[in-house]
């Protein structure tokens, strides 16, 4: 069958033998410097991943700690409960500050005119006696006893233990003056002074004083707004989806609807805010700063998300299938929501995640629509003006004083964990329910 | 067959009542296509994807108990063809199908007419052995349970195992029902996929290359169990393997470039076919 | 019929397969049996050249030349083996291939015919020594059935060539010439006076007619074989004159 042919339409084995020998070693090479970019690449994006976490962890674990003095309190009933009712609406009511003043006074007989006085008693935080309160109401058997109390300080006094605040720096310069850095020392000295775990941050709404803020307010505005926006985004995304790639016509008009989704996909998040600030709030009187005006918008912002990867999830789901229901007699909802929907759900379960935790992180849009008004106290429900962590962030990167940039930070270190362990249940979910056919 | 004469009478009688039916752009069909006791009956079936026709008036008719084997090269519309049988093309948008297909005298494409149930009476198997990814007892009540061919859970295992026992399947799994059928053999999941479809009890059963996926011994098994059902079902196979043609069809069909050339009995179309491109075909000429 | 149904050229009847070598196996095949069929022709002519001429030397090589045949016929069952066990003939193909098998055991047997003739050519000669036994009119009927039988096996073997069935049409159509020939010799030596022949020598004489018959008879079946293959209908006991009534009218 075969003839010797001529040399020029083949090589001999041998000859090309060598050849390939001769230019394997420049093949390995580029291989080599290829997979070294690529490692190079993934270790760069390490590197700013750890040098954003160490920065934001170095930054803001102090402000999972709080500094408190101990004070021997006595709670006379004359002064807490003069008639001696105990009642809790009394005793919240209550005067605690005098006690607390008396108190730390006893520890610096020296301290007697009006300013030095006034100094002393900034070591206490204005928040202080609404705390001992709170502890009395808990339990009234206190009243008319003297107790040791650990009493909040003021966020200066905080730093200073904290040593945040530069105690070389000129007296002008410093948040702290001499004198109240020699009290503290004095306290510390006599095991008055400790950090104790700082609750009031994952227990309190926001306020003016840093020792007294947390993110309590932020995180149900958050969770109210996400599962809002959940309930509404994932059903109307799912069945939006289920729609166009199942039952709707394949012509232009949804051609064009398809385009119009990934482009609102890519719509700047502003924009939806300020959809939402002309539509839901100007059109319809939706009360503004509420979780329900931004789960709405968030709802809009998502949508697209949840439609295009419900989209490919129902895409990946093998054709076969559907033919297999169809052809034992299903009707084509039943071959939807018996067969398909089954097999794309976890598809379409990790893209409302990914959704949804985009929307946790998101700041922009909800600006627009009054989510960056303060508000001190902790939502009960949708309708209540609320704000949100990302947006708590942001008012509090905002804010000048010291102890509310280790709180920033501390905030930050939360919405990370919440993002992270949602892309996480992602991830899980699609490993969990990856099918082959 | 006795003489040439009537051979030749035979052969001239079918062409031209073929012609008579046909149209006349449309290629005539060599040997009766017609069949005494027809189950199916498609009389001038063309089929449109768009402006394109991929079937072009063909005539056949699918007897009771017998099996029609549809063979022709890639693209010669047999698949497209089954398809139309239960109005599976309908899934495929710009699909159009003109002529008539009688399913026991009622035309299955009538407006009044629900594809849904007709899905249940012409059941399908498809080339690719497709189980839900439920378990194997899931599989073949799914059928029965959207139709509610069953009043409680007795009659339910009742006919789940009847159908696996016919799918000859039952001695193999009965003590895993409840295990995913995709995790059978290939052979065993096609014939998990033959016992979902008859478990609907349906009258014809087309099967779309229901073997090219799987290895000659489950071949053979799966061609044995389609020569049983035989006995209660109609059936029409697409196949690619001109012997597993010959092997389990009484009649043969041969398609070409969306005409049916040549249809006759099995015997007869494997030892000596009339027309020339079947013999082309079979006796491996072009491809 | 349309256009594209054009009867199969009678040259290309066992090619043009897409894999070229089933074609070169089917020609195999084809070449053995026609080896074959030369050789029986051969064997034949010569064993009545001995018969009439007395020749022993010829008779000799007729039996010396006879295992070839049997050796070609077992390559032949060989090669029809192997086609069906790798090919899986079907159609036209399948029907060449049963054909080519059983012409093969028809040759085969033609050739044992040869033979036979030439066994009895001996025989007589041991009878007769060098009397010139053969009557001229037995002599020349003798001629016309060995003519008969050995053009009807030549051209039954030239049939199988292109497997035409026109030739074959003509073999059948010479069937009278070879049982009239057959009957004119049985004839003759059944007259009462023996043509001087003693018993045992009509016995040998017989024997031979008989065996021309036969291959003639082979030659037939050869013809029907080649009918088989080219038309796909097998024409064996069927009435001969409606057989080719038949196949004129179909312009053959």
């Amino acid at each position: 069958m075969t003839n010797p042919s001529t040399p020029s339409d083949s090589v001999t084995p041998r000859r090309a033998a060598d050849i390939v020998n001769a230019s394997l070693k420049r093949r390995y090479a580029k291989e080599r410097r290829f997979r070294l970019i690529g490692a190079a690449a993934v270790g760069l994006g390490l590197t700013f991943v750890l040098l954003l976490f160490g920065d934001i962890i170095s930054k803001g674990y102090t402000a999972f700690q709080q500094t408190y003095i101990q004070l021997p309190v006595t709670l006379s009933e004359d002064l807490i409960d003069p008639e001696g009712t105990r009642d809790p609406m009394t005793l919240a009511r209550a005067d605690y500050m005098t006690p607390i003043r008396q108190s730390l006074r006893q520890f610096f007989p020296e301290v007697k005119d009006r300013r030095t006085r006034r100094q002393l008693n900034s070591i206490i935080s204005v928040g202080a006696p609404q705390l001992l309160g709170e502890e009395v109401v808990a339990d009234p058997a206190l009243v008319g006893t003297t107790h040791e109390y650990w009493i909040l300080v003021d966020d200066d006094i905080d730093m200073l233990v904290k040593g945040y605040i530069d105690r070389n720096a000129p007296e002008s310069d410093r948040r702290v003056n001499d004198q109240v850095i020699g009290w503290i020392d004095r306290l510390e000295q006599e095991g008055r002074v400790a950090k104790r775990f700082n609750t009031i941050f994952f227990t309190h709404g926001t306020s003016r004083e840093p020792e007294l803020a947390g993110i309590a307010g932020a995180l149900m505005g958050s969770f109210y707004t996400l599962i809002l926006a959940l309930t509404l985004s994932f059903p109307i995304g799912v069945g939006a989806a289920l729609y166009l790639e199942e039952f709707a016509p394949k012509n232009r008009w949804t051609d064009l609807i398809e385009v119009n989704i990934n482009n609102l996909a890519a719509v700047p998040s502003i924009v939806f805010g300020l959809l939402g600030l002309a539509v839901f709030i100007g059109f319809f009187g939706v009360p503004r700063s509420t979780p329900l005006v931004a789960a709405l918008v968030l709802t809009l912002m998502t949508l697209p998300i949840i439609i295009i990867s419900s989209r490919a999830a129902l895409k990946s789901v093998p054709p076969s299938i559907r033919e297999a229901a169809l052809g034992v007699g299903a009707s084509p909802l039943q071959t939807q929501f018996h067969h398909v929907l089954p097999l794309a759900m976890p598809g379409m379960l990790t893209g409302t995640i990914l959704g949804m935790a985009h929307a946790l992180g998101e700041t922009a849009p909800l600006l627009m629509i009054g989510m960056i008004a303060f508000i001190v106290d902790v939502p009960g429900g949708f309708t209540d003006p609320a704000t949100v962590l990302p947006v708590q962030i942001f008012l509090w990167a905002d804010s000048p004083e010291r102890g509310f940039v280790e709180r920033t930070s501390a905030a930050i270190m939360v919405l990370l964990a919440f993002l992270f362990l949602m892309n996480l249940a992602a991830v899980l979910l699609r490993r969990r329910f990856e099918r082959r056919w | 067959m006795s003489t040439v004469v009537e051979v030749m009478e035979k052969t001239t009688g079918a062409m031209s009542s073929a012609e008579l039916a046909g149209e006349q752009h449309s290629r005539a069909t060599v040997g009766d296509f017609t069949v005494a006791d027809a189950r199916m009956a498609c009389r001038e079936v063309e089929v449109w994807y768009g402006p394109k026709k991929a079937i072009n008036g063909v005539s056949l008719d699918i007897g009771k108990n017998e099996v029609l084997s549809m063979i022709g090269p890639s693209g010669c519309g047999k698949s497209t063809f089954l398809r139309c049988l239960n109005r599976m093309n309908d899934t495929i948008d710009g699909c159009r199908v003109t002529g008539s297909i009688l399913l026991d005298g009622q035309d299955i494409y009538d407006k009044s007419l629900d594809p849904v149930p007709l899905r249940a009476r012409v059941g399908m198997v498809f080339q690719k052995p497709n189980p839900f990814p439920k378990s194997i007892y899931e599989n073949v009540a799914y059928g029965p349970k959207i139709h509610g061919l069953t009043n409680n859970r007795a009659e339910l295992d009742a006919l789940v195992e009847s159908s696996l026992r016919k799918a000859g399947l039952w001695d193999e799994v009965k003590d895993r029902l409840d295990q995913a059928g995709t995790g059978l053999s290939g052979g065993q999941q096609q014939r998990l996929c033959i016992a979902r479809t008859i478990a609907v009890s349906p009258e014809v059963i087309l099967m779309d290359e229901p073997c090219s996926a799987l290895d000659p011994i489950a071949t053979a098994i799966v061609e044995e169990l389609i020569d049983e059902l035989r006995s209660q079902y109609s059936i029409a196979i697409v196949t690619h393997s001109m012997q597993q043609a010959a092997r389990v069809s009484q009649r043969t069909a041969y398609f070409h470039l969306g005409d049916l050339i040549e249809i006759g009995e099995t015997n007869d179309i494997f030892t000596s076919p009339k027309h020339r491109l079947t013999e082309d075909y079979i006796t491996g000429r072009f491809g | 019929m349309t256009d594209e149904n054009p009867p199969r050229a009678a040259s290309d009847l066992a090619g043009g397969h897409t894999v070229r070598r089933y074609d070169e196996e089917l020609a195999k095949l084809r070449a053995i049996i026609l080896e074959m069929g030369e050789h029986v022709v051969g064997q034949a002519r010569s064993a009545v050249m001995a018969l009439v001429d007395r020749d022993d030397s010829q008779a000799y090589r007729v039996l010396d030349r006879e295992p070839q045949i049997d050796y070609l016929s077992l390559d032949a069952d060989e090669e029809v083996f192997r086609v069906i066990a790798r090919r899986q003939p079907t159609a036209v193909d399948l029907r060449i291939v049963l054909a080519l098998s059983k012409i093969a055991s028809d040759a085969e047997r033609a050739g044992d015919k040869a033979k036979i003739v030439a066994e009895q050519a001996l025989e007589l000669k041991k009878l007769s020594g060098d009397s010139d036994y053969l009557r001229d009119d037995l002599r020349a009927a003798l001629g016309r059935l060995e003519d008969a039988a050995c053009s009807m096996f030549e051209r039954s073997i030239r049939a199988v060539v292109n497997f035409d069935v026109a030739l074959s049409l003509a073999i059948f159509e010479d069937e009278p010439r070879l049982s009239d020939a057959s009957t004119e010799v049985r004839h003759l030596l059944g007259e009462d006076d023996q043509k001087g022949l003693s018993q045992r020598q009509v016995v040998c004489l017989l024997t031979c007619a008989h065996g021309l018959v036969r291959i003639g008879n082979h030659a037939s079946n050869i013809a029907e074989q080649v009918i088989y293959v080219a038309l796909g209908q097998d024409v064996r006991y069927r009435n001969r004159e409606i057989l080719i009534e038949t196949l004129h009218h179909q312009g053959y």
